[in-house]
């Protein structure tokens, strides 16, 4: 396969609804499934690298994604679209890698410990640094929401959590991020 | 203490903020990447160390309906292990993880919960949660 197998596709590629892709990449046809993917890469490598602390982790868990769509087409059954389905199976490969490659967090992290830098830096990093003074739970819940696009019930599925719980949790987020990004008061 | 919700543009800023620096590969990275899942021969190698299929979602709810019934039965559960009226505070609600984080608070009958309890604290007006 030459790089950048998305261009110079045969009409019946580019014009072929998701459906139809999924049906062809079923059947073993890669570009379909490239196409497939490509249509979903934004939201999936947001969720991966803002659920791994680490770019060359959140790569691997892209990777590894694909991988897992790839070789479990048949298992999806459409309840959601594609990309919903990419990413949370995104979610889940970061998840994997993050406990191989690190110790487990505590459930509750201290929120005061980490210094803020003396000088400034650019806003990527201080997104990065406020999702990750988030509770894990929490950050996996905006994450999805925000970078993945999934609704409440989507999240609910993706996790395990109960529907409130993920309304509860994207709120006591967006509080959190809010008043780490954008100075708000409690 | 109740914390009130972001106000719609809050929430707009805090959102452009968030997406406004995405991160990811290369077209030359992920293209190299399609082609190591793909190869018939060497496929790729899991990085996570598990299954490709245990990376699947468990369930995906067939309508919001079947959670909100989950979350209620969660609370019922909860409510036949407490008792009638022990161990229910205002406190206790407000917080979901007050018994573990999962048991989907807020979604019962807020009379019952002596007051105090707002149970849409958590909604923020400009997000109905869809898609």
């Amino acid at each position: 396969m030459t790089a950048r197998i998305f261009t110079d596709q045969p009409a019946r590629y580019r014009h072929a609804d998701e459906g139809t892709l999924l049906a062809w990449a079923r059947s073993g046809d890669e570009v379909a499934f490239a196409m497939l993917v490509d249509g979903a890469r934004r939201p999936l490598q947001a969720v991966c690298y803002r659920a791994c602390d680490d770019p060359g982790d959140a790569a691997d868990a892209c990777q590894d994604a694909l991988l897992a769509a790839w070789q479990n087409l048949g298992r999806f059954r459409g309840e959601s679209g594609f990309g919903t389905w990419l990413c949370a199976i995104g979610l889940n490969a970061s998840r994997a890698i993050s406990r191989k490659r690190r110790p487990v967090p505590t459930e509750v992290e201290d929120h005061v410990s980490e210094p803020e830098p003396a000088v400034a830096v650019d806003l990527r990093d201080q997104v990065g640094r406020a999702l990750r003074k988030l509770d894990e739970p929490l950050r996996t819940a905006v994450v999805l929401r925000e970078y993945g696009g999934l609704s409440y019930d989507e999240i609910a599925a993706a996790t395990g959590a109960e529907l409130n719980t993920v309304r509860t949790r994207i709120h006591r987020a967006r509080r959190q991020l809010a008043r780490l990004l954008l100075e708000v008061e409690a | 203490m109740t914390e009130r919700p972001l106000d719609p543009e809050e929430l707009t800023l805090l959102r452009e903020i968030l997406l406004a620096t995405p991160e990811g590969i290369d077209d030359a990275g992920w293209d190299e990447a399609l082609t190591r899942v793909l190869s018939p021969t060497s496929p790729a190698p899991m990085h996570g160390g598990l299954d490709p299929v245990d990376l699947l979602p468990a369930q995906w709810p067939t309508s919001i309906e079947d959670v909100e019934m989950s979350a209620d039965s969660a609370i019922d559960d909860r409510r036949d292990e407490l008792g009638d009226g022990s161990g229910w505070s205002v406190d206790a609600l407000s917080d979901p993880d007050a018994f573990g984080g999962d048991l989907g608070l807020g979604a019962s009958d807020p009379s019952d919960h002596d007051g105090g309890f707002e149970p849409f604290d958590h909604f923020d007006p400009s997000d109905d949660g869809s898609q």
